[in-house]
């Protein structure tokens, strides 16, 4: 009988003690297998950057319920609390138009850096201050196919059309029926800013969206806006020729209370070095401080 | 010798076994005495309710700078986001008027339920609710001693007066000087309401505000006031005769965005069954504190029934 010291056998192998040195350097190696793993996936920042979020969908919906996600395309330069409650605000619009539709869940898509405005902080802290600020969202999520998945600026339709077309192969169970895919629709989130804007004629005399354009997103899609000023959104909404044709997809929600937290606001708040406590996500502030977001020098 | 099944010996002392039992049983009903301490606590509140509470309070500010306290009273039924943005723009609106002051401590004092306003929840839920509003503030804190340690309702003057009068035994050391006592001054933090009604006169034509009260709370200590609205503060202190005296002791802060986050509207929200997340601070929104904003939003059906 050999003894358990000796470290290997007349054939060569390695003895029982050399197999077991051999397993606890690699067990002990794991740690180091995972940072390194962990370095080159934040390198490359994110493993399936362009495949769609899907942890926080709702799989199912009551009976006789539409189910539909609302998508915000944006700057987010920072994503700010307005921004959440815009979404809060248009989940309960939604839910109660004749109790029609139950939401399955919410995106934040932040506009690709070559959009060319001047105040967009690199897109992958906006990204980045998006996660922080749905982090503990339990049906909103952040999607990066727009800001880091594409080459350049995508216009807005092509990228409400990725989310239909991403959302159709999310089966979906209504009731008790067994889930299916292609149930779900799709609602685009805006200010009233932006509503006014789809009836707007830039100074060449080009319209800001064209025609086809808001004919795919309101036409086949959908709107839901949410109301920042005194603006009557519902007779913009009647006086506009295209958006005049869908009055029925577009759902106006009027808050009771406009919090009024703009981008903007935040970023004359940081120039001044004043407190944005409870105008952003606490993550988001901590975010902007630890990278240093508040001396951007197109923040000033 | 004894075998150690035995209970007890001659002398009738306990034995080796019965011993450990007794420790073993008094070790394992530890818990069950945490559970009832923590219960009677809980029924009596807290201990310590009528102290004015320190633990966030910054005890050295740079040299030059006088330390100052804010303080605001209110329903906070319920705290909302803007409560909380009020003490953010008064600190800075303090610390940036001429680099005079340093802000050492914010106090929310909830007031007592015997205001008999309609919308009041249970003083214990409105200030549970506070301090889940302040408990990831490294510097504003929750007092209780207005709506917990008195039996009826005091005065606005009077509360001022005792955070006064608690703070002054607070020691604080300016620069390198050693603490003192008696340093720190007191500003009330109030909106633009607030101010408005110190000129106001109520319809019996007694004055909203005693004048006496005033040239405390103004002249004595000192008045921070956020603006919630477009009203012109500036214009409403100069034109009232009593708080004109006092300018020098007013600070007003003008705040680039106007949240206006009310507690009323946020009853709204939830007496429609609708969210109100990003409006409260997520503790007091997640349900933690149900009990609190169902009073809440019963407050405002009976608020909806007193006016009808």
């Amino acid at each position: 009988m050999r003894s358990a010291r000796e470290t290997t056998s007349p054939r060569g192998c390695p003895g029982r003690k050399l197999r077991w040195h051999a397993f606890a350097v690699a067990f002990g190696m794991l740690p180091a297998f995972a940072a390194v793993r962990q370095a080159f996936m934040r390198v490359f920042h994110r493993q399936g950057v362009c495949t769609l979020p899907s942890s926080k969908l709702r799989l199912q919906v009551p009976e006789g319920r539409i189910p539909v996600a609302i998508v915000a395309p944006g700057s987010f330069s920072p994503p700010t609390l307005l921004h959440l409650r815009m979404f809060e605000e248009a989940r309960d619009a939604l839910e109660r138009t004749g109790g029609k539709f139950k939401v399955v869940g919410g995106y934040m898509s932040p506009v690709h850096d070559a959009y060319g405005k001047a105040s967009l902080a690199p897109a992958h802290h906006r990204l980045s201050m998006v996660e922080a600020a749905v982090s503990d969202s339990d049906w909103i999520m952040a999607d990066s196919w727009e800001c880091l998945c594409r080459s350049e600026w995508t216009p807005t339709v092509e990228v409400v059309s990725r989310f239909a077309a991403e959302l159709s192969k999310v089966p979906v169970a209504v009731g008790s029926n067994r889930p299916q895919c292609g149930k779900v629709q799709l609602v685009m989130l805006c200010g009233g800013d932006v509503l006014q804007s789809f009836n707007a004629t830039k100074p060449s005399g080009e319209r800001v969206w064209p025609d086809d354009d808001v004919e795919v997103i309101v036409g086949q899609h959908g709107l839901v806006c949410v109301g920042r000023g005194k603006a009557d959104l519902g007779a913009i909404a009647r006086e506009s020729t295209v958006l005049g044709k869908h009055l029925d997809k577009i759902v106006l929600a009027k808050p009771r209370v406009l919090t009024g937290i703009s981008s903007s606001v935040v970023r004359q708040y940081l120039a001044s070095n004043q407190s944005i406590r409870y105008l952003v996500h606490d993550k988001v502030r901590d975010y902007i401080f630890k990278h240093k977001l508040n001396e951007l020098p197109n923040w000033q």
